[in-house]
């Protein structure tokens, strides 16, 4: 058992293909759902089932408007819906996090009085699920190996309810043959000695050189009970630099 | 007369996870008490001196904090509370058990079915990250002993 101070490198917030960690200074998540009275005169107390999901972000940090930084970001997010997500661990093997996969900025708001910092905040409006993500990593993959693969999540049971794939590319680069790096989703029913049995591909997501961006791809299907994901490159050579991380429902 | 001091777990909360188990949160949980309302119904008349009432709907109300743990795995804290979100979603309560005097046989066990509703995570810089977690009721709490 270990609980987490909010210092070096938690939460990493990651918005589009930004990195908010460096500036964020506070920040609150919220899942939620709506409860629904069904209560009928044959019931004595309260019944209720569960509406509509809503997920907010609150974020506020250090201004910044240099390349990269959070007014570059937040004034994207404010035009174009982007894929978010939050990991409260931080970058660790295994860490668990939330990932929303389409979120606007609704409030673009800095702040500050004489004598301080500028600040810079933003509220999010999904428009999309949020899943939770529980795996995530990040790596450079040279051509020497040409393939990342991340620690095995055991989920503890196969789900049927589907999930959503998470990456964030920072930077991608291939030459030759196809030019191009794969980022697969994998799920299996056994994870012997660290070795997925019979790997499924539940999402794939093809990388051109040069690609740097967030997406999701959502699978309505069963996700298997171990999960993992890997990055191929399919070129002569490249490297990539990304966060990927999957979650189910 | 014995009081009861939230410490050494005096009272103890535990959920019940989509596997059937029930997992302690005792060491994670900061505050939130569960509270228990009967609906008053007012039927006071003319005659009446004073009002009058009598009671309707039971409720009860969930909010707890804790401090958020990071153990991983499917037994770990984060996938407890996400997997009852999702049996939530597909229509099934899992029971919140509440100890407020310890387990000892004999104290008093509180069991609410209930569906987890929201589910926050945050802090400032510096601070520890803690999570509140509510939930509804869905039927009647259940008050016996162990």
């Amino acid at each position: 058992m270990s609980f987490i101070v909010n210092l070096n490198g938690k939460p990493q917030i990651y918005v589009h293909a930004y990195d908010l960690g460096t500036y964020g200074r506070t920040y609150g998540l919220g899942m939620e759902q709506s409860a629904i009275d069904v209560t009928a005169f044959a019931d004595s107390a309260r019944r209720r089932i569960i509406g509509n999901q809503t997920v907010t972000l609150r974020y506020d940090g250090l201004f910044d408007s240099t390349p990269g930084g959070p007014h570059i970001a937040l004034n994207d997010l404010r035009a174009t819906a982007r894929t978010i997500t939050i990991w409260p661990d931080g970058l660790t093997a295994n860490a668990t996090g939330a990932g929303i996969m389409a979120a606007n900025a609704q409030m673009y708001r800095p702040a500050g009085n004489m004598g301080e910092v500028l600040s810079l905040g933003f509220d999010i409006t999904a428009d999309a699920r949020y899943d939770v993500v529980s795996a995530y990593d990040t790596k450079i993959a040279t051509s020497t190996t040409g393939q990342y693969t991340s620690p095995t999540v055991d989920r503890g049971a196969s789900s049927t309810l589907g999930g959503c794939f998470f990456v964030h590319i920072f930077t991608c680069s291939a030459s030759g043959g196809n030019a191009r790096w794969t980022l697969r989703w994998q799920d299996s029913t056994a994870d012997i000695s660290g070795s997925f049995a019979a790997v499924e591909n539940i999402a794939v997501y093809q990388a051109n050189s040069g690609t740097i961006l967030a997406t999701y791809q959502t699978s309505t299907g069963t996700v298997l009970r171990y999960n993992r994901f890997r990055a191929s490159l399919d070129a002569v050579s490249g490297n990539i630099t990304f966060v990927a991380g999957f979650g189910g429902r | 007369m014995a009081f009861v001091p939230l410490i050494n777990s005096n009272a103890q909360l535990l959920f019940l996870d989509s596997a059937g188990t029930s997992r302690n949160m005792t060491a994670f949980w900061v505050g939130g008490h569960p509270e228990f309302s009967q609906d008053p119904i007012e039927v006071t008349s003319i005659a009446d001196a004073a009002k009058r009432n009598i009671i309707g709907l039971a409720d009860t109300a969930m909010s707890f904090n804790f401090n958020f743990d990071n153990t991983t795995g499917s037994t770990g804290m984060y996938f407890t509370l996400i997997n009852m979100r999702v049996a939530a979603q597909n229509g099934t309560n899992r029971n919140v058990t509440y100890y407020p005097d310890g387990t000892a046989a004999g104290k008093p066990i509180i069991t609410i079915p209930g569906k987890l509703t929201t589910f926050n995570l945050g802090g400032g810089v510096g601070e520890k990250l803690t999570c509140d977690v509510t939930f509804v009721a869905d039927g009647a709490a259940t008050f016996g002993t162990v």
